[in-house]
């Protein structure tokens, strides 16, 4: 819809559009050193920034004595023009023609400014809302590294990200998703290493989103990624700029929602999930026995009540028999068989850990304890539960805690609970089923084209992509950017 | 999707039907030892030819919260095999018999006599898929219920003590070490083995010395734990054993550290075995007189040329000991079976009789390689 | 980023070795001792070249038609009628070579793991685990094969290290002392542990790079006849030739024989068995997927997948056929030798002679 060069019709359009909405503010002023000419600038309190606002677009055009405008019928030059570009004193200045994207500019946060006989409208920035400062990400912390976060502010965490690589190629693509929220996302990616089919692939499937709303990256994610049935996340997402910035390097794609200070990169695979940014910043032998007992961790978390059930209840002749004796022995008088108070512990630890969540703060902290020591204290002195099945629950619950991705492992936390059902039924066979079940799963997935499961699959064995997934190699010997993303620039690092 | 939940219905099927292999770990119980002895059948049908003991430990009696009682209880039955009696005690005890655990077997005295029993016995157990095939078998001079009996509730270790004691010949020679598999494999390639030997000493507390010739899957002999000790000395099998040999008017201890044997045998028209055995040890004592110092090398040499020829003589008698009973228990038929395959072919048949033939060159190095911290 | 269809020439050789390597590994070392006694490997290699030729003719096969699937150069050189059958007699040997297989890693299962469950629920459960592999293409197959690779080569790895201090290696001894006319005997018995190397008739057309895919396949052969020999004499070494001889399947038994107490070592077979699940599993996957792909062909369907299903049941009532494992192994091997010398080795040769003399014609 148009925008008429007169001035109420404009305003009370935009009233009319905008009825109900009482946190829209609309001011007139005069302007020009005969005071004839209205000017109307409406925004929305809270979304704006007040300083702006008054300092530097109501008192520039208050100061404005030269303005000459139009009155109607005069064709001289556009009012608009002159405004911008001589008295408004605020850096970002655009013209809008359509009445709707004034209004969707005026919903953002920018403040729109008509001239009467003029038929173009200023849309001037002026964001300014309620935000978090930068902090420490609660999800991902290292003891040695950056402890800036990305915060709900979409061109903050850009910012983040171009701080890091100051490189004309970093892209930054700007687009809208949701019908009603009308999110925006912005796509980033180093235009000479990223692979343009997948690119193009990514950029199109987002296209393709027709939904009311994007809260947050997790329906992004959801919406666009190969295999919404799996119980595996085939986007990695993270709340550290370093992170994102270390995987635009390596040829991947981030995608930044407004809103979350979450971020999304593409492709991902099992390597990825496995590293973490302390590993990038701690000395390689290190970093590699941290992700070698990463991987661990996994299995275990994955396996252990499993494996007692498993051993326990079907096959105590696995274990050495010293091992077994004693095994037995703190077994005894326990009223139920291993499987029940296998489930029991579980469930017990899973409700734990829940209302830990819930509850932030000291209340959090103190249910943790109550849980831990009473409850497991007390369970095996009652003589419910036996002290070995404590120790594996908490060896599980643990181990959930090292491994790097929150949740990759919330997926393997879930599955723990279908092996365990495979290892009641079958003892040992069972639980191998399950193992290769899960291979052939991860083998088929696909993260955009790219093999979930690589390098361990097959893709990049030979370019050497295994150097930094199960161990860490110095930095000296990662000369190449790996295979899976399928880099236009190979070299990452030229040796001396 | 529709096919995903086939399979999943399928799946659940079973969940109905219950898991069939599902035994609680303190609802089973583990046999570690077992003794057979024979039993002398009297009944018309009964196909009972063997008298069965199992030992099993008492679980309330491990672990932190132990409590009182024996550490292990011992049940016997007569049965027909070996793992058979386990049915028969179903109905005095709470819980079924499982036998991944078992580490030792005791050959009653009586038992080691039936050659027919003996090969029952052995075939039931090298085919059975739980067992560890490293069960260690030990010969008992007496009834094997009565080595269990006295020495089942004194048992400190969990594992046993008769099995720690027999695992290995790290610590002492004085018996040899026998596994089922070696064994078995023994009486393939040789047809003869020797097994510890179990008895009761005078306070009734078991002991293992010596050991049990077998031949042809029945017993042939027994030999004391000094001859026992020569015959793991030529097999190469010695470590931590001292020998005391008289050198200049007074006894010299030599503890001998390793040992090693290299056959070589002579096909030609006369078979004749060369032993190189080589011996090494520490001076463990002397005397302590301070003309009799060990100053320099010739007296290290007059040494181990007492221990060499006192060694030589013991290795020699037991050597012709064992040419007499017709016992191969020195490894030469097997030499022979890997290193001249075409010969052993032809005499393999008569190898008792060739055997107490061979003339035997036995040639020992013993080396005195330190003395202590004095002279 | 869509790359359908392509495997890695390192995804070709992991699969054929995985796929081979699957059940025959357990009696592999008895049944060849049986009649070679301590000379078996030789009769294990020996068997293991007699492949080579037959690599080589298919990868000249597939070279001569280039991006066409085996099915196309089959119906293009034979003709459908023909080849129809042909695909039928390679029908009839998936379905008993799967049942052989399963048959037998139910019998294992059961004797070590599960007593009393039913042989029918073992056999049920891996046939449709498998069907989850088996419905995927062929790039899936292979990259579940360079995952499982590693621990393959792991567990052989880990049955050397665990025989070493027990282990006798004068028990190889006497070499060289057999009579060679036993040979031939020897290679029949062994050459159909070997089977399952025809997927590559199936992956070759996928491989990325068709120039030196041969190489890798070559590679990948001997790398399965390093694994056979290895086993053979590990094993021999610690059993000694009379008790090989008499186990039947002595690739676990080595492992029930270890009894380290000092170091934490016993009762091994456990692990074994659990890491054998994993290798039998990609042998049986791949070989139903050639099941799926033959009846895709036979019935001139768009996908393989849809036959997957209904093949479990006909293999699960033939692996029950016979009765009891001695039965197994002398009724339905027997079988199982000769069909699979028609079905991998004949039916591949008439199809490349065929090829060689149709091209001669067309030169002249």
């Amino acid at each position: 819809m148009n925008i008429s060069k007169v001035l109420n019709e404009n305003v009370e359009a935009i009233k009319d559009i905008l009825k109900g909405c009482d946190d829209v503010v609309y001011r007139s002023i005069e302007v020009g050193h005969d005071k004839k000419t209205q000017v109307a600038i409406i925004f929305v309190d809270g979304l704006t920034d007040k300083m702006v606002i008054s300092e530097y677009i109501i008192e520039s055009l208050l100061d404005a004595g030269n303005f000459e405008g139009i009155s109607i019928g005069s064709v001289k030059s556009d009012a608009s023009e002159k405004a911008s570009s001589e008295f408004i004193a605020v850096d970002d200045v655009k013209k809008e023609e359509d009445l709707n994207k004034v209004i969707d500019a005026i919903l953002v946060g920018e403040t729109a400014l008509f001239i009467d006989g003029s038929d173009k409208a200023l849309i001037l920035s002026t964001r300014g809302w309620p935000k978090r400062g930068i902090q420490e990400p609660q999800t991902e912390t290292v003891v040695k590294g950056p402890r800036d976060g990305f915060t709900e502010t979409l061109r903050f965490n850009t910012a983040l990200v171009r701080r890091r690589i100051r490189d004309p190629k970093l892209k930054v693509k700007a687009m809208k998703v949701g019908r009603r929220s009308k999110t925006d996302v912005a796509v980033m990616y180093i235009e000479d290493i990223a692979n343009d089919e997948i690119v193009k692939e990514v950029i199109n499937r987002i296209e393709r989103i027709d939904i009311d709303a994007i809260g947050e990256t997790a329906f992004l994610e959801f919406l666009i990624e190969d295999n919404y049935l799996s119980p595996f996340p085939q986007i990695e997402s993270t709340e550290r700029p370093d992170a994102v910035a270390a995987a635009i390097l390596e040829g991947r794609i981030a995608i930044l929602v407004d809103n979350t200070p979450f971020g999304l990169m593409i492709p991902a695979t099992i390597g990825t999930f496995f590293q973490s940014s302390e590993d990038y910043y701690t000395r390689w032998p290190m970093a590699s026995v941290f992700r070698f007992i990463r991987i661990i961790a996994g299995l275990l978390t994955l396996l252990s009540p499993a494996m007692y059930i498993a051993i326990t209840s079907f096959h105590p002749g696995l274990i050495p028999s010293v091992l077994t004796f004693y095994v037995a022995a703190s077994r005894i008088n326990v009223p139920f068989p291993a499987v029940i108070e296998a489930f029991l512990m579980e469930l017990t630890i899973e409700l734990l850990r829940e209302s830990g969540t819930r509850i932030a703060g000291p209340i959090g902290s103190t249910i943790g304890i109550v849980g831990g020591i009473i409850i497991g204290q007390a369970a095996v002195e009652a003589g419910i539960v036996s002290p070995l099945k404590i120790i594996i629950t908490a060896v599980t619950t643990i181990s959930f805690f090292a491994i790097a991705n929150y949740e990759w492992a919330t997926s393997l936390r879930i599955l723990r609970f279908v092996f365990m059902i495979m290892a009641a039924l079958f003892g040992l066979y069972g639980i191998m089923l399950g193992i290769v079940l899960l291979m052939v799963h991860l083998a088929k997935l696909e993260s955009f084209g790219i093999p979930f499961a690589s390098p361990l699959s097959g893709l990049g064995l030979k370019e050497g992509d295994l150097k930094d997934t199960i161990v860490k190699v110095p930095v000296q010997k990662l000369e190449f950017r790996p295979k899976f993303t399928f880099p236009k620039d190979k070299i990452r690092l030229k040796k001396r | 999707m529709r096919r995903l939940f086939c399979i999943m219905f399928i799946f659940l099927l079973f969940l109905t039907t219950g898991c069939w292999d599902k035994e609680e770990i303190e609802q089973r119980l583990f046999v570690t030892e077992i003794g057979i002895d024979v039993y002398q059948n009297e009944g018309e049908n009964n196909t009972d030819r063997l008298t069965v003991t199992y030992q099993y430990p008492n679980i309330n009696a491990i672990g932190k919260n132990a409590g009182s009682g024996p550490s292990n209880f011992l049940l016997t039955a007569n049965s027909s095999s070996v793992f058979q009696t386990g049915r028969h005690f179903m109905s005095k005890v709470a819980f079924p018999f499982h036998f991944k655990h078992l580490k030792v077997i005791i050959l009653g005295r009586d038992f080691l006599r039936e050659d027919e029993l003996m090969r029952s016995v052995l075939d039931e157990l090298n085919r059975d898929t739980k067992i560890n095939k490293r069960v260690r078998i030990l010969a008992s001079d007496r009834k094997a219920v009565e080595i269990l009996e006295a020495s089942h509730t004194m048992e400190q270790r969990i594992e046993g003590t008769i099995y720690s004691t027999v695992r290995d010949n790290r610590h002492t020679s004085s018996f040899t070490v026998k596994a089922l598999t070696d064994l078995i494999t023994d009486f393939d390639i040789a047809g003869v083995t020797i097994v510890p030997r179990v008895t009761l000493d005078e306070n009734n507390k078991f002991m293992v010395s010596g050991g049990c010739i077998l031949k042809d899957y029945r017993f042939l002999d027994w030999v004391n734990a000094e001859e026992n000790k020569i015959i793991n000395l030529i097999n190469g099998d010695v470590a931590l054993e001292t020998i005391d040999v008289e050198y200049n008017g007074n006894i010299i201890s030599y503890a001998i550290t390793s040992s090693s044997t290299k056959r070589n045998v002579d096909v030609g028209d006369k078979i004749t075995a060369n032993i190189n055995i080589e011996v090494e040890g520490y001076l463990q004592g002397y005397i302590l007189n301070n003309k009799k110092n060990v100053e320099d090398v010739k007296t290290v040499l007059e040494m181990e040329k007492s221990i060499e020829d006192e060694m030589n003589k013991m290795i020699n008698q037991t050597v012709s000991h064992i040419k007499e009973i017709k016992a191969d228990l020195i490894g030469i038929g097997e030499h022979l079976s890997k290193f001249h395959p075409k010969v052993w072919e032809k005499i393999r048949d008569n190898w008792d009789d060739i055997f107490s033939d061979i003339e035997f060159n036995i040639n020992v190095d013993a080396k005195i390689r330190r003395i202590g911290l004095t002279k | 980023m869509q790359r359908k269809n392509v495997i890695s020439n390192n995804q070709l050789k992991n699969l054929l070795v995985t796929t081979v390597v699957g059940v025959g590994i357990l009696s592999l070392p008895s049944s060849t001792a049986v009649v070679m006694d301590n000379d078996g490997w030789i009769a294990i290699i020996v068997s293991g070249i007699l492949f080579i030729p037959f690599i080589l003719m298919i990868d000249k096969l597939f070279k001569m038609y280039p991006n066409k699937t085996i099915f196309e150069i089959g119906k293009e050189v034979l003709g459908k009628v023909i080849f129809t059958i042909f695909l039928i007699i390679g029908q009839i040997y998936s379905i008993i070579i799967i049942a052989y297989a399963i048959r037998v890693f139910g019998e294992v299962i059961k004797g070590y793991l599960l007593e009393i469950t039913p042989i029918e629920v073992i056999i049920i459960t891996m046939l449709l685990a498998a069907s989850y592999a088996a419905r995927a293409e062929i790039e899936v197959l292979g990259r579940i094969a360079t995952m499982v690779y590693p621990i393959l080569l792991g567990l052989i790895i880990f049955l050397v290290l665990i025989n070493m201090p027990e282990a006798d290696y004068t028990n190889i001894l006497p070499v060289f002392n057999t009579d060679f006319t036993k040979i031939t005997r020897g290679i029949m018995v062994s050459i159909f542990s070997y089977a399952g190397y025809e997927i590559i008739l199936f992956a070759y057309p996928s491989s990325e790079d068709k120039k030196s895919a041969l190489k890798y396949v070559l590679r990948g052969m001997f790398i399965v006849i390093g694994i056979y020999v290895i086993t053979f004499l590990t094993t021999l070494s610690q059993l000694g030739i009379d008790q090989l001889k008499r186990a039947i399947w002595p690739t676990i038994s080595v492992a029930n024989e270890v009894d380290l107490p000092g170091y934490f070592l016993e009762n091994l077979d456990g692990i074994v068995i659990a890491l054998w699940v994993m290798v039998v599993y990609v042998t049986i996957g791949p070989l139903l997927y050639i099941g799926g792909r033959v009846m895709e062909n036979i019935f001139e369907a768009k996908s393989h997948d849809i036959f997957i299903l209904p093949l479990i049941p006909i293999i699960y009532t033939v692996s029950l056929i016979p009765d009891n494992i001695i039965s197994v192994y002398v009724n339905m091997g027997n079988i199982l030798s000769y069909i699979a010398v028609v079905a991998i080795m004949i039916l591949p040769t008439l199809v490349f002679l065929v090829a060689v003399i149709k091209k001669r014609r067309k030169k002249t």
